[in-house]
């Protein structure tokens, strides 16, 4: 079969970088193609590219057997392109239909065969409504009603023909909006006029005339109205069809702002869907999805595919891509250095091709000999954001030299439990201990100075001052101590010579320490935070999410760091949504559901249905071996 | 090469030492202030000499450091960021002139008589003499500048010499109060305030400057200047510190705050001013400040510079090296930057808020105590300028950095010393120079309007968000 899609020697350069080097693929119909590649390997920039909001320098892009030009995301749409970015572009504060049909609105108005109708069969009514209640006005001799039904027909074949005059010269003119206030102003008036002629009544000119603007005036919102209400009326039909043709349930009427992450993908999927792309374009769609949500995703995209779409799926996830593309093409500098089927190819294969060099994808850890309690969480309780409890009562404990990992799918706890620990957000009851001091409700200083370093989640909102400098983001916490400071004044000497030593001990890729952190890649931010914390002496180090957004080789690296550091003697708790990672890191695992850790494992113990039952929120029993068996 | 060998030598020296150095570096100052500020103000009406001065030894650093070539970049460098705001300027002026020739009724005049010819004379005559006017005000006339120093230096005659750098004196003078209150809210921008209270702080330090100025005549002026010059700033501050605490503990706003303290601050003074401290019946001014509490004039009328400019100067380089190169000033800079991120590294937000608004209404605090104790030496009734309100845009001109805030500021003294003497030679009101001011603003907020006009080279959109660095592979 001829490919929908052909890409020929696309180059994309930016100052100072080559973005895409004479990349060429196709994409034929009915399949999904992954991208595969590290963050900068140029898989945005060329998908950016297809939906036109870059422009190559140089290169071809051909869709189903055609040159196509695209300018701007709207050529794309118009060519069957549809992208779902990886940072989703909805607004929280309107519904599911408003967010899908934002943008194709119709801008037939005030003409759409719908309105006219109902407007022409509004004005017939009132018409013949208005023929039967004045008798005297009309002459004739046939019966009332009969003269009513032809006054009503006169007035709405009026109507019609003036929406047909008014939407023919905004056709003409391109003015639609425009002419329809003077047009049915002045066709209202010379009506009004003639009417009132007709009844011998020329003393009422005037205010019919001032009848008919008011006329004019007031029709144009109420038809606006309408026709928003039949759209929505008719976009919400459609939302519902396309959702049930594709097997993705939403709700038109609810808010997206308080949809899971899930569902809102699905919105955005649904977006292109109701545009009608063939070509689906979904970037790292599963960054932000639990296990549970990526199954569904990928059945969602199998369905698309059986109903004649084609999907681009653009990862740097080597099991997802593996179980779910039909084909793989790996982007490595800029280049396409390589394409394979899954049957072909294997992890490990794919991993040395995105990276360059083998890649260890399974961390190298040996056996871990712990010590004595460094953290010691009784009871804990707390509140979040919106003041709904999030903690209710976490018992956990942290040793030195192990790994604790804490599973479970975001939103039951865990971000508000890392904050509490760090001191960013109260505990409204419990206690929190450190090495046997009680730091509950303790400010950040008091725990940092305690040895305690923290990866945060967001990197960019609490671990990282975006536009500083990279050497003030790594003396964000110390600062004010020697050697840094001499009392007030900040020595710079010391200053850069930390950053120059710790930039290349943490494998930091930049050009400079001066570099605002802004413009270094998720994986050499998150290694600017590492470095940070991982450059003082440290007794427990809690990790949140650490290698979200990173590529392979960061996440490797990250990896290894939290390894070592565990057998260098410090407590480690890590907390994801990456269950490999838990359970490839971690010695003990404690599992979180609504806001309490339902169950605490050794990690050799455990298998991952166990974990994920765990995790939907079974309960712990002892079976009948004396094991502890999770029961749902 | 030279030079940096020079300040890593200082920079080795001990503590002591340098702080020694640093004193008799200000007791040169003092002693040549006369002789500098002289220097200063020929260099500003001799302009096109100093610049010639300027290439000349920036030529003679070139030769040390890579001749032709290293000054042409250095200076592409310098230049190519004032291509705009020089531009603004010029349209500015422009805008002006059109404006000036079209409120001429003897323009229109002539033009409804059909005399086009005529009327074209007359608008260029009276834009000749307008921006004539703005020139000589704010930089003087070069020809009497150069004529003054010749009398001087023949025959003794001083006095021509000082009339003819009257210009440039204004212009200074008009551009302290905008430098500090510049400095005050460009200070509450780097830790994310909005100091829109500018205006009442002036108000409070010039009253309290004003106050310890006349109320302690026993005093040597060595105590009372900078006595008054304190209070005067303290006042302010804690004013200030108001909105700061609010928002630390409750959250609230600090424009809405600082607003309406603006407001008790005017009725507050104007109560003061006819009432209690008022010096004859319904007059609303109060005493005159003891000469002791004068802030010194260098030179003599009608040169009215002051030492106010010095100590605009000295707050500007201060509040540089408070931001730049202590830790408070890291502190308020993160803070600004990401509260977030400042409470994770164990910076306590709330207070930062409270220091900063402190500061920075101590700096306007003393743009009123400079006009207070350097100009007016008394307070009166309506001593509001919109220097408060001015000072936001001189702000935001100047990019939050001290620098930038100076260099805005003296546009802006030039600007308005200019437009005095534009109304009182030209008949040309002040409003006109208050376009040009606002249409400077304006264009360089905007500069993509002046990029469009003169068609200069736009940096794509697509550039700004390049990821610098890359990963691992090859």
């Amino acid at each position: 079969m001829a490919p929908i899609l052909e890409v020929r020697n696309v180059t994309k350069r930016f100052p100072g970088v080559l973005a895409n080097d004479r990349i060429s693929f196709h994409l034929n119909p009915g399949e999904i193609l992954a991208f595969l590649g590290e963050n900068g390997a140029g898989k945005t920039t060329l998908m950016n590219i297809l939906y036109g909001l870059y422009a190559p320098d140089e290169g071809e892009i051909w869709v189903r057997g055609a040159p196509a030009v695209i300018h701007e995301p709207k050529d794309a749409i118009e060519l069957g392109i549809g992208m779902v970015h990886q940072h989703f572009q909805l607004v929280p504060v309107f519904t599911v239909a408003e967010n899908i049909v934002m943008g194709t609105e119709s801008v037939r108005f005030p003409f759409s065969w719908k309105t006219l109708g109902l407007a022409a069969g509004a004005a017939a009514a009132l018409f013949f409504v208005g023929g039967l209640l004045n008798q005297g006005a009309l002459a004739g001799d046939l019966p009332l009603v009969v003269r009513s039904l032809l006054v009503g027909l006169a007035g709405g074949a009026a109507v019609a023909a003036l929406y047909g005059l008014v939407n023919l010269l905004g056709y003409l003119t391109r003015f639609r909006f425009r002419v329809y206030l003077p047009v049915v102003a002045a066709a209202s008036a010379v009506s009004f006029v003639a009417l009132a002629l007709f009844a011998h009544t020329p003393e009422r000119i005037p205010l019919l005339i001032a009848l008919a603007l008011l006329f004019a005036a007031a029709s144009y919102p109420a038809l606006k109205v309408i026709s928003t209400a039949l759209d929505r009326h008719m976009a919400a039909r459609r939302i519902r069809a396309l959702s049930s043709q594709y097997g993705l349930a939403v709700e038109p009427d609810a808010l997206v702002g308080n949809l899971p992450v899930g569902v809102q993908q699905r919105v955005e999927i649904l977006k292109t869907l109701y545009r009608q792309a063939e070509i689906l374009i979904l970037d790292e769609p599963t960054a932000v999805l639990t296990p549970q949500e990526t199954d569904e995703l990928f059945g969602i995209m199998r369905s698309l595919v059986a109903q004649g779409k084609s999907i681009i799926f653009i990862s740097h996830k080597l099991k997802e891509v593996m179980t779910v593309a039909d084909r793989i093409i790996v982007l490595r500098n800029a280049r396409v250095v390589g394409e394979t089927r899954p049957a072909e190819t294997s992890e490990e294969q794919l991993a040395e091709m995105m990276v360059g060099r083998e890649v260890a994808l399974v961390v190298d850890k040996g056996v871990a000999s712990p010590g004595e309690v460094v953290l010691e969480v009784r009871g804990l309780t707390a509140v979040d954001r919106r003041h709904q409890p999030a903690l209710r009562g976490v018992d956990l404990f942290v040793r030195a030299g192990e790994v604790l990992g804490v599973a479970g799918v975001q939103g039951n706890g865990q971000t508000e439990l890392v904050e509490v620990l760090t001191g960013l957000r109260p505990a409204t009851g419990g206690s929190v201990r450190i090495l046997g001091q009680e730091v509950t409700n303790a400010p950040p200083r008091r725990i940092t100075e305690l040895g305690v370093a923290h990866i945060p989640e967001d990197r960019q909102r609490d671990g990282l001052v975006l536009p500083f400098p990279i050497y003030d983001n790594l003396r964000l916490c110390t600062y004010r101590q020697p050697p840094f400071a001499r009392g007030v004044i900040t020595n710079f000497d010391e200053v850069y010579r930390y950053a120059d030593r710790v930039v290349r001990e943490f494998d930091v890729r930049t050009p400079s320490i001066a570099l605002p952190v802004q413009n270094l890649s998720g994986g050499n931010q998150q290694k600017v935070i590492v470095a940070r914390e991982f450059s003082r002496p440290i007794r427990l180090l809690i990790a949140a999410q650490p290698t979200r957004g990173l590529d392979v080789g960061s996440i490797e690296y990250i990896h290894r760091r939290l390894v070592q550091k565990r057998d260098e003697g410090c407590a480690v708790l890590l907390v994801s949504a990456e269950l490999d990672e838990i359970m490839a890191l971690s010695d003990r695992i404690a599992v979180m559901y609504g806001g309490r850790i339902v169950g605490t494992v050794d990690a050799d113990k455990v298998t991952r249905e166990e974990l994920g039952l765990l995790m939907a929120g079974a309960q712990l029993q002892r079976g009948s071996t004396g094991q502890e068996v999770a029961v749902g | 090469m030279a030079k940096q060998r020079l300040s890593q030598r200082i920079a080795a020296l001990p503590l002591w030492t340098r702080l020694v150095l640093l004193a008799a570096l200000i007791i040169l100052v003092v002693l040549l202030s006369k002789w500098l500020v002289l220097l200063l103000l020929i260099g500003l009406g001799l302009w096109p000499l100093t610049w010639l001065v300027g290439l000349g030894v920036l030529a003679l650093i070139s030769t040390r450091r890579g001749g032709w070539p290293w000054l042409k970049a250095w200076l592409v460098g310098r230049l190519r960021g004032l291509v705009v705001p020089a531009l603004a300027v010029v349209t500015a002026l422009i805008i002006g002139a059109i404006v000036i020739m079209v409120t001429d009724p003897e323009v229109y005049a002539a033009l409804s008589e059909g005399r086009i010819g005529a009327a074209i004379r007359v608008s260029l005559a009276d834009l000749g003499q307008a921006y004539g006017a703005l020139y000589v005000g704010a930089l003087g006339n070069p020809l009497n500048i150069l004529a003054g120093i010749g009398q001087w230096l023949t025959g003794g005659e001083i006095q021509p010499l000082w009339s003819s750098l009257r210009g440039p004196s204004d212009s200074l003078v008009q551009s302290v109060p905008y430098i500090f209150a510049g400095l005050a809210v460009a200070l509450g921008f780097r830790a994310g305030l909005f100091n829109i209270g500018a205006e009442g702080q002036i108000g409070i330090g010039w009253l309290a400057a004003v106050v310890v100025g006349f109320s302690l005549p026993g005093l040597p002026a060595v105590i009372l200047l900078p006595l008054a010059i304190l209070v005067g700033a303290a006042a302010a501050g804690l004013w200030s510190a108001i909105a700061g605490f609010l928002k630390a503990r409750t959250g609230a706003h600090e424009v809405i705050t600082t607003i309406m303290l603006n407001y008790v601050s005017f009725r507050l003074s104007a109560w003061i001013l006819c009432g209690p401290l008022e010096v004859t019946q319904g007059t609303c001014r109060t005493r005159e400040i003891v000469p002791a509490a004068y802030l010194p004039r260098f030179l003599s009328h009608p040169v009215t510079l002051h030492w106010g400019f010095f100590l605009a100067l000295l707050a500007a380089v201060a509040m540089g090296w408070y931001l730049f190169r202590t830790t408070w000033g890291f502190e308020l800079r993160t803070v600004g930057a990401n509260p977030n991120a400042a409470h994770y590294g164990g910076i306590k937000v709330g207070r930062t808020y409270v220091v900063t608004m402190f500061l920075s209404g101590c700096l306007a605090g003393l743009a009123g105590v400079s006009q207070g104790l350097g100009i007016t030496h008394n307070i009166a009734l309506g001593f509001q300028s919109g220097y408060g309100f001015d000072s936001i845009a001189l702000a935001l001109l100047g990019k939050s950095h001290p620098a930038g805030v100076v260099a805005a500021s003296i546009l802006f003294g030039v600007l308005r010393a200019g437009a005095s003497r534009m109304q009182s030679v030209a008949g040309i009101p002040t409003e006109i120079v208050q376009i040009v001011q606002s249409m400077v603003i304006i264009f360089i907020a905007a500069p993509a309007i002046i990029q469009t006009l003169y068609r200069l080279r736009q940096a794509r959109r697509e550039e700004a968000d390049i990821v610098f660095s890359r990963e691992a592979g090859a």
